[in-house]
């Protein structure tokens, strides 16, 4: 810094400082700037006690139990008697195999005659062979490694391709030999 | 004073010679693997040989260009500056070649380990354990080098450029020692002191200030100097100087947790994350304007000359890129974009944009005169200039383009429920043309960056190396008169109000009621507020406190490490007092001995550079992925795998989903089970074994940082590995009729996958890990 009056810029208005021939001038802070500046710390003060300090907002865990509760309440238990009415809707079982063929070959085949799945065209259910046993398989999983497709496709597909696994039983196709226990459907 | 009693200068700009020619070599090598990883993502069958998959090239990529580009290139233009400002020659020329080639070995040792797979698995903290130690001694050299000069300076007051670089050299050195703690287990393996949500705490802590005082404020202080000295235009403001300063370096440090949002971090520290986050948009842009409003009465000088068009472009990109910051920050943002591309795309604006073009402009600037000559081609820095911008901007778009949709796509959701496109590959698919638009962008820059070294090679030719010089009337400093001890300026006004405000913060931050931790941050706001008021208002009568600081090294960089360490101290010291009794108290059980040698297969590979373990609790990612995680889940984790990109899909309950003959044809190909998709085969696992008998050893290591193994399991480690390993080998047998020997990688990897989501269920736990603990009784 050199001891030298220093002179005043055209622009710049008064240098303050010199070092190493770079002039400093000491301009006001622009008004926008300053705004942002305290806009963002009173932002920051009023969204800590928002979120912390009163707990008036839902933190992100705590929203999202609160939309599982909701969309558990949503729609009533699902029937065997919904889906035998679904298996026999054509345009609902087309698009269940459309999402079988989709999604579900890769472990059942593509004639569902079973690969790493079991073999759907048989008379015989590993996790039980009721309308709404197949749909609680399709929907929860099992733990040997059929994944949970519920959550994933939502209700309205999962109730969907069990309407078309409906209409394989007993088809009877070659492939994987039958796992499980034989079901009969029960006589009223 | 007007004697004319004056002594000659020389400057040592050999360093920087070597440092910008250092710079430029690895600039090129950095982006060439940087444009291979994207032609991998883009391509899969770019991924050639184990040693370079994509796992091992992207951390090599980061490593080159943030240390190794951006590194050398700091230092050229901390050592031209310093030396000028300070009217002082480097004092030693050995410490200074010392820091110069170590730093070169340490990146050679990087370029050599990283592709083998030997790595801490911590973002940008790759290296292990004895390169790290090596970086530390290196960067306290330079340390030595900076502070020697300090201390032997002909010029009394410090220029801002060097209060950034202060900040820079103290912080790295936190930062890095304290990210770096780990337990050695062998020669090239260490496991983290930290786990969990503690490591993810502490990474990110790095992690973000990595980007915040390794590749933002020496870069700033690089402006500082050369926008002035280059468009021969006074500097704007020095009062925005002082405010845009210490704003940043007492906030940066706070905003780590915004990489953690919507995690199983602790609420309050996403809260203080994404606050501070948005605190820290002015600060920046306070650079910024410094920075580009000095070039008022210069903007004529931007039509013709090269190099002022790059330090206008790297400004305003470093504006563009702090707007952005902000914005990621915000949690609702944040949902969207975490684990997209979008943050590649945000990231690459300030690498490419500041980094890239700031290191451009000094280099056109400061090889003719290190040569002393004119730039050889005028015409192709100019070029260099346009292909790099149009570059950028390819990449940029691209990115941002790729991240929204995938966001998008993934939260995509029925109205009946359910996902609309619930199989993660139609979401990667759909990005394909633009990873191929990316890598046209990232190889335009990769051009210009090359043109860029052919015309600095024919400039440095044309002209002969030559070494500043400047006259100073006295050597060292004359003594003061009426010098202010430092416990005058401790008593300071502006001191004494901030030490009022923060005793009283820290007080109510210490109550437990919700309303006193709001007082916490308004108080810390205040003080912030109420020092650069006070340091303002004060320049009316005589110097300034802040003037007289400025004159006085030690205590202002003693004022710096304090400023940054109070943020980091308060959100770190939490959860590592909590860490303990979070280890104690979990229901969660330890790795077995197999699980945690596919584990580290998982971190060798570098899986965690495309696949999350932190499942957020959003509807439609619970309905991808699972429950959402807990931060129990990943308690004995050292380190942590919560990853930060999801290019496959998050794994955090993929053990019950997938059979092991699934994970074994899965690693050989890929494609096989999941068609389209671009993970790298991985078929060297299956031939290539683990020696069971150093597992124990690796147990031994994990228990030290606190993992509760009993005695009786790190002794059994290699035959419980072994009876595992067998039970695998069985059931791909049995399922897939597929033979594989026990001990090789894969079977430990598909022991370590399966697990995952799916921890043993404990019986009792209380009773029986007492008895194989002493207690303190037992020893006494």
């Amino acid at each position: 810094m050199s001891s030298e009056p220093l002179r005043k810029d055209e622009i710049q208005g008064q240098i303050v400082h010199v070092y190493d021939g770079i002039e400093e001038a000491d301009n006001a802070l622009p008004h926008w700037w300053l705004a942002t500046f305290f806009g963002a710390i009173l932002f920051a003060v009023f969204y800590w006690m928002f979120h912390q300090s009163f707990a008036v907002a839902d933190y992100p865990h705590e929203a999202y139990t609160k939309a599982r509760l909701a969309a558990m309440e949503k729609g009533g238990p699902v029937t065997d008697e919904d889906l035998i009415a679904l298996s026999e809707d054509v345009p609902m079982v087309a698009s269940g195999k459309a999402i079988f063929m989709k999604e579900c070959t890769k472990c059942h085949g593509t004639k569902a005659e079973g690969k790493e799945g079991p073999n759907l065209t048989d008379e015989f259910w590993i996790h039980g062979g009721a309308p709404s046993e197949i749909f609680k398989t399709i929907s929860d999983g099992t733990p040997k490694g059929m994944p949970n497709w519920g959550p994933k496709m939502g209700k309205g597909a999962t109730k969907q391709v069990a309407a078309y696994v409906l209409t394989l039983r007993n088809t009877n196709v070659a492939g994987k030999a039958p796992q499980g226990d034989k079901w009969v459907a029960p006589t009223e | 004073m007007s004697e004319s009693q004056k002594t000659t200068i020389v400057y040592n700009d050999k360093i920087t010679r070597q440092f910008i020619a250092a710079s430029v070599v690895f600039g090129i090598v950095g982006m060439l693997v940087g444009a291979w990883a994207a032609l991998q993502l883009a391509f899969w069958p770019a991924n050639i040989t184990e040693y370079f998959s994509f796992g091992r090239i992207r951390p090599l990529h980061t490593n080159a260009v943030i240390f190794a580009f951006v590194g050398n290139m700091i230092f050229a233009g901390v050592y031209y500056s310093t030396q000028r400002l300070l009217k002082v020659r480097l004092p030693s020329d050995l410490l200074g070649a010392i820091h110069f080639w170590g730093w070169q070995l340490i990146i050679v040792a990087a370029a050599i380990t990283l592709p083998l797979g030997i790595t801490q698995s911590k973002e940008y903290a790759e290296l292990e354990w004895p390169i790290d130690i090596a970086i530390a001694g290196i960067w306290l050299v330079f340390a030595y080098n900076f502070f020697w000069m300090l201390k032997r300076r002909n010029e009394k007051q410090l220029y801002v450029a060097l209060w950034f670089y202060i900040a820079s050299i103290v912080t790295v050195t936190v930062l890095h020692v304290v990210n770096s703690m780990a337990i050695p287990v062998g020669l090239f393996k260490s496991y983290s002191v930290f786990g969990g949500v503690q490591d993810a705490l502490v990474q990110w802590w790095y992690g973000h200030n990595a980007v915040a005082f390794f590749l933002t404020t020496p870069v700033l202080g690089i402006m500082y100097y050369f926008i002035p000295k280059v468009s021969n235009r006074p500097v704007f403001s020095y009062r925005l100087s002082i405010i845009h300063f210490w704003a940043l370096v007492f906030i940066y440090i706070w905003a780590g947790p915004h990489h953690l949002l919507n995690t199983a971090l602790p609420d309050w520290a996403q809260t203080l994350g994404m606050i501070f986050s948005l605190m820290l948009w002015a600060p920046s842009w306070g650079g910024m304007l410094n920075g580009l409003l000095t070039l008022r009465g210069a903007w004529d000088q931007l039509r013709t000359d090269p190099i002022l068009k790059f330090f206008a472009a790297g400004v305003t990109f470093y504006g563009m890129a702090t707007f952005e910051g902000p914005l990621l920050s915000i949690k609702a943002v944040s949902s969207l974009a975490h684990y997209t591309d979008w943050i590649i795309g945000h990231v690459h604006a300030g690498a490419l944009g500041w980094n890239g073009f700031m290191a451009a402009g000094m280099f056109y600037w400061l090889v003719p005169r290190l040569y002393g000559t004119k730039l050889y081609n005028k015409e192709a820095a100019n070029l260099h200039f346009y292909i790099g911008t149009f570059g950028i901007l390819l990449y940029v778009v691209s990115m941002w383009v790729a991240g929204i949709t995938q966001g998008l796509m993934w939260r995509a959701e029925l109205p009946e429920g359910g996902l609309q496109y619930p199989n993660f590959l139609e979401t990667l698919l759909e990005l394909r043309l633009m990873y191929w638009m990316r890598l046209v962008g990232g190889t335009l820059y990769l051009c210009g960056f090359i043109l860029m070294a052919w015309n600095l090679i024919m400039t440095a030719k044309s002209g002969k190396a030559v070494d500043g010089t400047t006259e100073v009337a006295t050597v060292g400093l004359p003594p003061e008169k009426n010098r202010k001890s430092w416990k005058e300026l401790i008593i300071a006004q502006p001191m004494q109000v901030s030490v009022v405000v923060l005793l009283i913060a820290a007080a109510a931050g210490f109550t437990t009621s919700l309303a006193s931790s709001a007082m916490l941050v308004t108080f810390v706001v205040a003080a912030v507020l109420i020092i650069v008021f006070q340091s303002l208002k004060e320049g009316r009568k005589g110097p300034s406190w802040h003037s007289i600081i400025e004159g006085r090294a030690a205590f202002f960089t003693v004022l710096v490490v304090v400023a940054v360490l109070i943020g980091g101290v308060a959100e770190i010291v939490p959860s590592i007092i909590a860490g303990p009794s979070a280890m104690r108290s979990t229901t969660n059980v330890p790795y077995t001995a197999l699980e945690l040698e596919g584990r580290d297969v998982y971190l060798a590979e570098g899986c965690y550079n495309c696949h999350s373990q932190m499942i957020r609790p959003f509807t439609w990612e619970v309905a991808r992925y699972g429950a959402p995680s807990t931060p129990e889940e990943s308690v004995f984790d050292h380190p942590f795998q919560w990853g930060s990109k999801r290019t496959g899909p998050d794994l955090a309950r993929e053990g019950p989903i997938k059979s092991a003959a699934w994970h074994y044809e899965h690693m050989l190909d890929p494609r096989a089970s999941s068609k389209g998709s671009n993970m790298p085969p991985y078929p060297h696992l299956a031939k290539k074994t683990i020696d069971f008998s150093k597992t124990e050893g690796k147990m031994r290591g994990m228990r030290f940082v606190g993992v509760p193994y009993t005695a009786l399991e790190v002794q059994a480690a290699e035959v419980s590995a072994n009876e595992q390993a067998m039970t695998i080998v069985q059931e791909l047998k049995e399922t897939a009729n597929v033979d594989i020997a026990p001990n090789t990688k894969l079977v430990a990897l598909i022991a370590y996958l399966k697990r995952l989501g799916n921890p043993p269920i404990v019986e009792v736990a209380s009773n029986e890990t007492a008895s194989e603990e002493p207690t303190t009784e037992e020893t006494k």
